[in-house]
């Protein structure tokens, strides 16, 4: 074998990932060659020095703080282990789609429990990842993380998302006045990333809004109101909102009753909500 | 809470938390900022406890753990700092390359003895902090394979089951990345006088030798050579 045939292989020998054979037949080698030799050396030599960097703490490479440790156990400990097949039928109902107005919600939550409870097959597939959707919505939504852009300005949010995200999301400066935007940060909604806004509602009641670019998820098949079809679940004593606008997903999580929190959602079809659409890239 | 919850729990946390400070350090690599390695550490933690029922118990525990950093990493956090470098170019790597290599040599001894001394010793003296700078710059797929290969010793087929990525392309990462950093380390050894820019040449163009060939498959290497 000639030497360069030996260079090929002299990173994965200096790493340890080849057989005894293969280590045999290099280690030979390079008791005659001392460029292949030096240059195992080399690797083995910066590992040795890479290995030794890593383990002094600095500003650079500081150990987990104290009280980093306590806040994760924490958070562990409100988190529980998922079981998410098969979820209990009794979870998803009733589904009910409504319109954002209070007068039609007592009209069409019939409608709506009628059909869900006819479903098919597909529709529970499809049911069930609405609900992992508004699940991992209330999973962030409880875990209060701070915003990392701060403003009443949707214009200010938005320059900070440019970017950051690589679809489109409408930030209302208000939710139909009734709360207002705190600020932002990025976050994700079941692996789908997302920009995570929130709203203080004046209460001191927070609000938040997810939106995210999620293809599978399926709001049509309810009532259709107003170009704007809107699902409301309850899960784990939330009432989340989910709806899309111009194919991007929002979830909507709030402790406020069904009808409080059917009136705060920015979607009607209207321009209302001075809002800003701008495809960021 | 449903029965076998807290046992379950019990169970995850035992198993996940003594990888705390490696998850943590790596995520200190991949983020470069301390509140983001906290928070990318904790959404690992959660994930991973959610999806701890599907987890094969009695399977790589630690690969595991850091699989789930990397997803969430990549999707939540990559994109929050838009990566500064392009691949291939690291700062200063070759900038000095020409300038200065007479004039800054009067306090290194005698240029004979530098060109015997290993470069190695020379990265020996540089500083902790310059060597983690030197990583934190290196393109995300670069730094990533470095990190888990050198400083967290994972093997080629742990780091492909880590990244979803084919264990030659964990190879040819890891090499490039390896490269790029030992040139960006040269450099930081020059700036700091304890190499000159000329040895630093001489080494390079010896390495140059034996790195031309660049990496290969394993695999095609050993196909190659059963037929023989």
């Amino acid at each position: 074998m000639k030497c360069p045939d030996f260079h090929k292989m002299l990173q994965p020998y200096a790493d340890g990932e080849t057989d005894a054979r293969e280590a045999a037949g290099i280690t030979s080698h390079l008791a005659e060659c001392s460029e292949c030799r030096n240059a195992v050396r080399r690797q083995r030599e910066m590992h040795r020095i890479l290995l030794r960097a890593a383990g002094q703490s600095s500003s650079l490479n500081p150990r987990p703080s104290a009280a980093f440790k306590s806040r994760l156990l924490k958070n562990l400990n409100e988190t529980s282990v998922e079981h998410i097949y098969p979820l209990p039928i009794q979870k998803l109902l009733p589904w009910t789609w409504y319109k954002t107005a209070a007068a039609a919600v007592l009209a069409l939550t019939a409608a709506g429990a009628a059909l869900a409870l006819s479903q098919s097959s597909e529709q529970t597939e499809r049911e069930r990842r609405i609900v992992l959707y508004a699940k991992d919505s209330i999973d962030r939504h409880q875990r209060r993380l701070p915003v990392e852009v701060s403003g009443t300005q949707p214009q200010k949010v938005q320059n900070w998302l440019q970017g950051k995200i690589d679809f489109a999301a409408r930030i209302p400066s208000s939710l139909n006045n009734k709360a207002s935007l705190v600020g932002a940060r990025l976050s994700n909604v079941r692996e789908r990333q997302a920009a995570y806004f929130v709203y203080d509602a004046p209460d001191e009641r927070r609000l938040s809004l997810f939106a995210f670019d999620a293809p599978d998820l399926e709001v049509q098949g309810g009532k259709k109101v107003d170009d704007c079809e809107v699902l409301l679940t309850n899960q784990q004593g939330y009432n989340v909102v989910i709806w899309k606008d111009k194919e991007i997903a929002y979830s909507l999580v709030s402790d406020l009753d069904e009808q409080d929190i059917l009136e705060l959602v920015p979607c009607d079809g209207e321009e209302e909500a001075k809002a800003i659409t701008e495809r960021t890239k | 809470m449903p029965f076998g919850q807290s046992r379950q729990k019990a169970e995850f946390e035992a198993l996940a938390l003594p990888y705390l400070d490696q998850l943590f350090s790596a995520a200190m690599r991949l983020t470069r900022s301390e509140r983001d390695a906290e928070d990318l550490v904790q959404d690992t933690f959660l994930r991973a406890c959610r999806a701890f029922g599907q987890f094969q118990r009695g399977s790589n525990v630690r690969a595991w753990l850091f699989r789930i950093l990397n997803n969430t990493f990549i999707n939540d956090y990559r994109h929050r700092r838009v990566e500064e470098k392009i691949i291939g170019e690291i700062p200063g790597a070759s900038a000095s390359r020409n300038d200065g290599t007479a004039d800054d040599a009067p306090d290194i001894e005698d240029l004979a003895d530098s060109r015997n001394t290993p470069e190695d010793d020379c990265m020996e003296r540089l500083m902790a902090d310059d060597i983690l700078r030197a990583i934190d710059q290196l393109p995300l797929d670069f730094r990533m394979a470095v990190v888990l290969a050198d400083l967290q010793e994972f093997s080629y087929r742990e780091i492909s089951e880590i990244t979803g990525c084919p264990v030659g392309t964990v190879m040819s990462r890891l090499f490039r990345g390896r490269k790029l950093l030992r040139q960006a380390l040269r450099q930081h050894a020059i700036d700091r006088g304890f190499l000159t820019a000329s040895a630093a040449d001489e080494n390079a163009a010896n390495e140059a030798e034996t790195e031309e060939s660049s990496p290969v498959d394993l695999n095609e290497y050993r196909r190659k050579h059963q037929v023989r």
